[in-house]
């Protein structure tokens, strides 16, 4: 994607201009750049997860059973891409820079993508301002400081990047544009499931109905049915890619449903319930987005051209609101107790930009300088705001060595046994897993999980029991009395409210580290751990296609995107708005 | 045209969310640090 230029001999006040992308890049390089230095996502709470996939990728890249977690699980539960390449930047970088690269990129993308996806609706600088507000929005630094959702912030720029190209081949029948938006869907379904599963809906219909509304403008004179069998094409042929680039997933789905009882979430609750849940999932993600929503509602339903976009933008803004309205549940159904909220208000964020963008526009050509050092300090604060608020919060535990615990299992074959953890949290319970060769009965990914002490439950991971009240610790106390069925014989506790429990259950204090904040507990007469019969190891056959075509897409993607140029005068092509009525400031805004 | 549009989808949002605070969710609620996510 190149930067727009500025026609030749004539001047164009400075705030008049549409913005360089490389400049907004630069600017995403400021804002994220020294954040990720500091490796601030290191804390978020996926972060270890992710890093947990990686490293057995970066061990085991055609296999993709491992027997860390549950017992044993198919990492083809979840979208690889992402991970892969964290395994193998992990070589040269080791697991914690090679993942602020990775999610470096995935922020850099961003604003490309927005571009993208804002220029099918506004012009290029209303569409420079969008993509300047991506790079600060609070829903991003929530998904990316706090939340660790690094596979939702992947997939996103990918997707919005093959909508572009998506509306090109519907209205042009672009080969091209039909090679682009096909490799890109896949290597975004490769990168997310979730994100394929919604933006397949909430983002493509309405640039679907855009492209049939803009059938004939500017030139064009494509009809409806051409357009609409053209999308059949590009569904049908995206949706073959999508199953063969993640056939091992579809496999894995196959034979394991998710039937598990419904886990718990404050996503899934009404945000106005308390204020943590206000603060959590309505003020710090959306942020200084809160106040253009009046805008985005009178100039999204005032112009016919975006009424699509508002459309989709306020469906995907109700599911962000989660167990707020009633809609959600209504809507998804038995979905509606497995997906988490917090990403819709990414997705609802990215869809208003572009209508945004356009009231940035309207406030600078009315306020100047005013209007941009209003809006700009209030994109800083939200981003700031969201950067900052795991550390004015109190839920997140204080971090510890997990060291002492990941050398114990390393050693005097104590990997014969499983092993558990109480009180770490899931991001410390992953690092373990990373670094220690020993198999646990806990797990994180709740979708991979199939042992019946779990799945029967209602509860998240075993390390986490007491949170998850009488259902957590039932879970727990099934988990202990099966204990000699999976060899589980060490359980390391950074929890004292645990210890009556494992007393009663016939395990024995053994051994303590960090200065007593970690404790060992042993059980004498455990058999060393088997093999268990839940889950279904992935066909050799199905780990070497997990191990291609998943990054194979992204580097389709890529490779394509630069073979094949954009057409530029389509990227400049600027289709009115009744309300606009300002002189062209730019020789392709017209 | 778009502002009454816009008055009735605002309207309609808020309904939702009022409608929201009278339903009662079937789960109980995690207060693990993991859930806040």
């Amino acid at each position: 994607m190149s930067s727009p230029s500025m026609a030749a001999g004539r001047e164009v006040p400075m705030l008049g201009r549409t913005i360089p992308l490389s400049w907004i890049m630069l600017l995403a390089l400021l804002v994220h750049g020294p954040l990720l230095l500091m490796q601030l996502p290191n804390a978020s709470y996926d972060a270890n997860f992710h890093k947990f996939f990686a490293s057995h990728y970066a061990q085991h890249w055609f296999d993709p059973w491992n027997e860390k977690q549950f017992t044993g699980f198919s990492q083809t539960t979840y979208p690889p891409m992402e991970q892969q390449w964290l395994a193998l930047l992990s070589h040269v970088l080791g697991l914690d820079l090679s993942y602020m690269v990775v999610q470096f990129i995935a922020i850099l993308l961003l604003p490309i993508g927005v571009f993208r996806y804002a220029r099918i609706w506004v012009d290029e600088r209303a569409a420079s301002y969008a993509a300047i507000g991506s790079i600060l929005l609070g829903s991003l630094a929530f998904l990316v400081y706090d939340a660790g959702q690094l596979s939702t912030t992947w997939a996103a720029p990918l997707y919005l990047l093959a909508l572009g190209y998506f509306y090109d081949w519907t209205r042009d029948a672009k080969v091209s544009a039909l090679l682009k938006a096909l490799a890109l869907t896949w290597a975004a379904a490769s990168a997310h499931h979730v994100t394929l599963l919604f933006a397949s809906v909430f983002f493509t219909v309405p640039v679907l109905i855009t492209a049939i509304m803009d059938r004939n403008a500017e030139g064009q004179h494509a009809s409806t049915p051409g357009v609409i069998s053209r999308a059949v094409v590009f569904a049908v042929l995206g949706v073959a890619g999508i199953v063969a680039v993640l056939f091992p997933y579809f496999v894995s789905l196959y034979y394991n449903p998710i039937k598990q009882m419904p886990i718990p979430h404050q996503s899934r609750d009404n945000y106005f319930s308390d204020a943590f849940h206000f603060f959590n999932y309505l003020i710090i993600p959306w942020g200084a987005l809160l106040l253009t929503l009046p805008y985005v509602f009178v100039k999204g339903l005032s112009e016919r051209r975006l009424r699509p976009l508002f459309l989709g933008f306020w469906i995907t803004m109700i599911l962000a609101l989660g167990g707020t309205t009633p809609l959600p549940r209504l809507l998804l159904g038995r979905a509606f107790y497995v997906l988490t909220f917090e990403r819709f208000t990414f997705w609802a964020s990215l869809m208003a930009l572009p209508i945004i963008g356009l009231m940035a526009v309207d406030l600078i050509d009315r306020f100047g300088r005013k209007a941009v050092f209003v809006m700009g300090s209030l994109a800083a604060l939200t981003t700031a705001a969201a950067v900052a608020w795991p550390t004015y919060y109190a839920l997140r535990q204080p971090p510890f060595s997990v060291q002492s615990v990941t050398e114990f299992l390393n050693r005097d074959g104590h990997d014969k046994f499983r092993y558990l953890t109480l009180g770490f949290g899931a991001n410390k319970m992953d690092e373990v897993s990373t670094y220690a060769n020993a198999s646990s009965v806990d797990g994180d990914y709740n979708s991979a999980r199939l042992l019946p002490e779990m799945t029967q439950y209602g509860a998240g991971q075993l390390t986490n029991s007491k949170y998850y009240g009488s259902n957590g610790m039932e879970s727990l106390r099934a988990m202990l009395k099966h204990a000699d069925h999976y060899g589980l014989k060490y359980i390391f506790v950074h929890d004292t409210f645990y210890e009556p429990l494992l007393a009663f259950a016939g395990w024995r204090k053994a051994e303590t580290y960090e200065h007593g904040d970690v404790t060992l507990w042993v059980k004498d007469g455990v058999p060393p751990a088997r093999p268990t019969e839940y889950g279904q190891k992935p066909t050799p056959f199905q780990g070497i296609l997990w191990g291609t075509l998943p990054i194979g897409s992204s580097i389709l993607a890529l490779l394509l995107v630069i073979a094949l140029p954009d057409d530029r005068r389509r990227l400049g092509e600027h289709i009115e708005f009744p309300s606009i009525n300002e002189e062209p400031v730019l020789r392709e805004a017209r | 045209m778009g502002r009454i549009l816009a008055i009735i989808f605002a309207i309609f949002t808020v309904a939702l969310v009022a409608a929201g605070a009278i339903y009662k969710s079937s789960t109980a609620t995690a207060s693990t640090p993991e859930a806040a996510v």
